[in-house]
C-alpha cells in the first residue's frame, strides 16, 4: 500500500505537472546519547533512531506521525509530541559522505587510567585524521576473546584480536544503542573525559569476514574495532560521522581507510 | 661512578641488587600486561570480569545439574569495566536475543550478572553485566 504523505488539487488537462511539496527532516536526540526514543505506530512499541535519519511528516495535530525513510528502520511510521517534535524533527541536511583516515604508527604498551586496573595494553596505535582534525586512535589490543556472535565460524571459540587489514572500508550508520557498561566510565572514572557524549553510539564497519562486527567507537581496548583512544576526541568524530550519508538508501556514513 | 671502580664488596652487592631488579621488574611486566578475561581481576575499586564469569558459571552449573542439560556460561565483553561490587553478586536468566543474518535467524541465551550495590564512590550505584550462554554440542555417535 502507497503511503499517504498529503494532497493536491487534481485537474484535466493532459501531462501537466502539480508541484506537490512534503515535509522531510532529519532525526535529532533530545539529549547528548545520540539516540532518539520513539514510540511506533499503531504497536506503541519503543524503537531507537540514530541522528540525522531521515523521514517525512504524514500528518499533524497535537502530534507529529511520520515515516522513517531511510535506513535500518526504514518504513517504520512513528510518532511524537509536537514539542518534541520541533526539537527532535529539523530542517538540517546532511553530508555526502565522511571520509576517515588511519595512518599506522606501530605497537606500545599503555596503561589505561580510566580502565582502573594498572595493567598496560599492547596498544597497534594510529593517527586518525577526520573534518581537518588528528587524534590517536588504537586498531588492536593483542587481546584474546571468546567470540559470542553466534553467526560467526568462531562462535564459542578463544580467537586473538586482530586489526583489519589494510584498505579501504564503508561504514554504516548505527543501528541501536550499545551497553552504557562498555564506556560510560570512560567519562566518570578517575583519567576519563567527563565531557564525553554521544559513547553507546557504535558505528559498524563493513567487513564479511566479522559479519560487521568492527565498529567505530570510543575507548581503550579494540578487539579489532577502529577504537577512538583519545577520548576528548570522540565527540567531534562522532558529530562528523553521524553528520553524512554517503548513500542514497542512508545505510552508510562513509569511508574508512587504513594506510 | 663506574661498576669498575666499586670495591669487591660494593660490587657483589650491585650484582645482587642488579640480579633482584631484573627478576622483579620482568615478573611484574609481564603481569602487568593485560591479555584477556584471565587478567581482568577483582581490585579495590573495580570488579573482575573474571569473577563476574565465575559466577555466571556456577549458576549456570547449578541449572545444568537441576534440569540435565549443557548449557556453558561464555565471556562477558572484555571492554565493559564496572566498579566492584559491595554485595554479594547474583544472577538471572535474560530473554533470549535474535540474531539476524540475511534469512537466517538464530536465538541466543544469555543471563545478567547483577550488583544490587557498589562500593562507597563509585560512579555507579548498581550494575549489571550480560553473559552470553550457549549449549554445549554434545559429539556425534560414530556407529
Amino acid at each position: 500500500m502507497t503511503e499517504l504523505i498529503g494532497t493536491a488539487p487534481t485537474n484535466t488537462k493532459r501531462n501537466s505537472v502539480v508541484e506537490f511539496k512534503v515535509k522531510t527532516r532529519y532525526t535529532k536526540a533530545l539529549d547528548t546519547t545520540g539516540w532518539l526514543r520513539i514510540k511506533l505506530e499503531p504497536s506503541g512499541v519503543s524503537e531507537y533512531l540514530c541522528e540525522f535519519v531521515k523521514v517525512v511528516i504524514t500528518k499533524e495535530d497535537a502530534k507529529s506521525y511520520f515515516t522513517v525513510l531511510d535506513g535500518i528502520h526504514k518504513g517504520k511510521k512513528g510518532s511524537l509530541g509536537k514539542e518534541n517534535a520541533a526539537k527532535c524533527l529539523v530542517d538540517k541536511p546532511r553530508g555526502t559522505g565522511a571520509k576517515i583516515t588511519a595512518k599506522i604508527n606501530g605497537r606500545k604498551k599503555l596503561i589505561s587510567v580510566p580502565r582502573g586496573d594498572g595493567r598496560e595494553l599492547n596498544q597497534l596505535l594510529a593517527t586518525l585524521t577526520f573534518d581537518g582534525k588528528s587524534a590517536t586512535i588504537t586498531l588492536d589490543s593483542d587481546v584474546d576473546y571468546k567470540e559470542s556472535n553466534p553467526m560467526s565460524p568462531d562462535y564459542n571459540k578463544i580467537i586473538h584480536s586482530e586489526p583489519l587489514p589494510k584498505g579501504n572500508y564503508k561504514i554504516l550508520a548505527p543501528q541501536s544503542p550499545k551497553k552504557p557498561s562498555a564506556t560510560a566510565f570512560y567519562a566518570t572514572n578517575p583519567g576519563g573525559y567527563p565531557d564525553l557524549k554521544y559513547h553507546t553510539v557504535w558505528f559498524p564497519v563493513e567487513y564479511a569476514p566479522t559479519l560487521n562486527s568492527n565498529f567505530v567507537h570510543v575507548g581503550n581496548l579494540s578487539e579489532g574495532c577502529i577504537t577512538m583512544y583519545q577520548l576528548d576526541m570522540w565527540n567531534p568524530l562522532y558529530l562528523y560521522l553521524i553528520s553524512h550519508r554517503s548513500d542514497k538508501e542512508g545505510n552508510y556514513v562513509g569511508t574508512f581507510t587504513i594506510e | 661512578m663506574s661498576a669498575r671502580s666499586l670495591s669487591s664488596k660494593q660490587h657483589s652487592q650491585f650484582f645482587v641488587f642488579f640480579v633482584f631488579s631484573v627478576f622483579f621488574s620482568s615478573q611484574c611486566h609481564a603481569q602487568a600486561t593485560y591479555k584477556g578475561i584471565q587478567d581482568d581481576r577483582t581490585t579495590a575499586t573495580k570488579q573482575g570480569l573474571y569473577e563476574i564469569q565465575q559466577e555466571a558459571h556456577e549458576f549456570i552449573e547449578a541449572y545444568n545439574r537441576k534440569h540435565s542439560i549443557k548449557y556453558e556460561a561464555m565471556d562477558p565483553d572484555l571492554r565493559i569495566v564496572v566498579a566492584r561490587c559491595a554485595t554479594p553478586l547474583k544472577v538471572k536468566w535474560l530473554r533470549d536475543t535474535k540474531h539476524r543474518n540475511g534469512n537466517v535467524i538464530v536465538l541466543t541465551k544469555s543471563v545478567s550478572v547483577i550488583c544490587t550495590k557498589t562500593i562507597i564512590g563509585s560512579f555507579e550505584k548498581d550494575w549489571n553485566v550480560e553473559v552470553p550462554v550457549t549449549k554445549l554440542q554434545s559429539p556425534t555417535l560414530a556407529n
